[in-house]
């Protein structure tokens, strides 16, 4: 078909990534409001938290989608810096997640304490081990890429952009399903 | 979807700096986001339909012009959108199976859950909220430093001693049924409710009903045992059920009798009383 192969690997993986997160998805929204008792999820959610983990999802986004413009450009030194500042993004929001975590886990919210609290972790705890995993295949692209190991620069790093897109878009699902529409 | 079209896949056009569409992108995610974040802080409600628009729109603008879907080859598309539109009809399914479309609390009180989501209460509020029917403590609010928090297990009521049963002994029949009555709502609420309902009419073919059942109206021995030690695969008045009743060894022995006794003095059943002594003594 002409096209890379990288790329058309990542895009299958991405596809079968559709249905893991729609089970644990499905999950979570057949057992909404199922819950006999607390905390549920206005007890423990906290706007303001949320809110900026989603802006910095966003932003990172974008710095993804530049360091791919870079490194198709060549500009292997800008390339770097985004990454850099994708990388920064993911990690916020992983410590914004640690502190939501753990302080659900002091408001009484834990994986056993009822249906929300058990389909409620593995959901967002999947999709942060997913920004994890991401944080890591950019941190060896960028030291890859430095290093001279990589035969097209521009094809790599727009393959690992894909999934960092794809942990975005996954957000984009969780924020809405789980967060908003607790508050319509 | 009203994102710009001109930028769609451009970022292999070597005359052309796609760097402006992508900020445009951005603008418009921000914005949208913040839009649906309108609710999330009380200044106003949204219906639900319009926020899954929304973000709808949103993912697919980034499938389309950050992963550069639109305009690359058609193949990709498809090994991503098809698995994706198969699991918005698997999880749309489930939701009508599973009633979740609108949210219908099914908690320990309704009435009482369904006004404190509405209430949304978050403000200051810095006090604990004791559960009337579990006896669970949580926080009202979520403004509390968490290094602050008393801790949630310190709040616990300790499982073993009721304080209702206290002089439980010494109390006349009718005050012990009172007791054992009240206790057991609140344990039948929280563990036995899930699938017998709250109402003791189980589900049809699923879960069997507690109302006029044998077992609820015979000796309290039998009851008791299936409580302690669980069944599996009997036929109850000539059906039988796929599901198995679990064991509730880790319940007390005053929960087990509050909860049976409920269970055979409500929905019209005349069971006898079942006193924590008698559950001790099936251990």
């Amino acid at each position: 078909m002409g096209v890379d192969n990288y790329k058309l690997a990542m895009w299958t993986f991405l596809g079968s990534e559709c249905f893991f997160f729609g089970s644990l998805i499905g999950t979570y929204m057949s057992y909404r409001g199922k819950s006999l008792t607390g905390p549920y999820p206005l007890d423990v959610f906290d706007p303001a938290v949320t809110s900026i983990s989603t802006f910095d999802l966003l932003a990172s986004s974008l710095f993804m989608v530049l360091a791919v413009h870079y490194a198709k450009m060549g500009d292997i030194n800008k390339m770097l810096a985004w990454i850099g500042a994708t990388m920064v993004g993911g990690l916020i929001f992983l410590g914004f997640q640690y502190y939501e975590f753990s302080h659900f886990v002091h408001e009484g919210l834990t994986l056993k304490s009822n249906l929300f609290g058990a389909t409620f972790y593995v959901l967002t705890g999947f999709h942060g081990t997913h920004v994890a995993v991401g944080v890591l295949l950019l941190g060896s692209l960028g030291w890859a890429a430095k290093r001279g190991h990589l035969a097209n620069v521009g094809e790599t790093t727009e393959v690992i952009g894909l999934y960092w897109h794809f942990v975005d878009v996954v957000w984009i699902a969780i924020f809405t399903l789980v967060y908003l529409l607790e508050y319509t | 979807m009203s994102a710009p079209q001109q930028q769609g896949g451009g970022h292999a056009s070597a005359d052309h700096n796609p760097i402006r569409g992508y900020l445009i992108i951005f603008a418009i995610l921000t914005a949208t986001t913040v839009f649906e974040m309108i609710p999330l802080f009380g200044l106003a409600d949204l219906p639900g339909w319009l926020l899954l628009v929304l973000s709808a729109a949103k993912f697919v603008a980034v499938c389309s012009f950050f992963m550069h879907l639109l305009g690359d080859h058609p193949i990709f598309s498809r090994l991503f959108y098809i698995p994706l539109v198969m699991v918005i009809l698997t999880v749309s399914v489930l939701m009508t199976l599973f009633g979740t479309w609108s949210l219908q609390y099914q908690g320990e009180d309704s009435d009482a859950v369904a006004a404190h989501y509405k209430g949304k209460h978050k403000g200051d509020c810095n006090s604990w909220v004791t559960s009337a029917a579990t006896g669970n403590v949580y926080c009202s609010s979520p403004w509390i430093p968490f290094s602050t928090a008393p801790a949630y297990e310190a709040l616990q009521q300790p499982a073993a001693d009721i304080p209702e049963f206290a002089g439980f002994d010494g109390k006349t029949p009718e005050e012990k049924e009172a007791i054992l009555v009240k206790v057991g709502e609140a344990v039948y609420g929280t563990n036995c409710a899930g699938c017998h309902q709250a109402n003791g009419q189980g589900i049809t073919g699923v879960f069997p009903t507690l109302v006029a059942d044998p077992v609820v109206a015979g000796p309290a021995e039998a009851h008791i045992n299936i409580v302690l030690k669980g069944m599996n695969g009997v036929a109850i008045n000539g059906v039988t059920y796929a599901s198995a009743m679990p064991a509730w060894p880790q319940l007390t022995d005053q929960q087990i009798a509050a909860a049976i006794t409920y269970e055979r003095r409500s929905w019209g059943n005349q069971g006898t009383v079942v006193e924590p002594s008698q559950v001790a003594a099936l251990r």
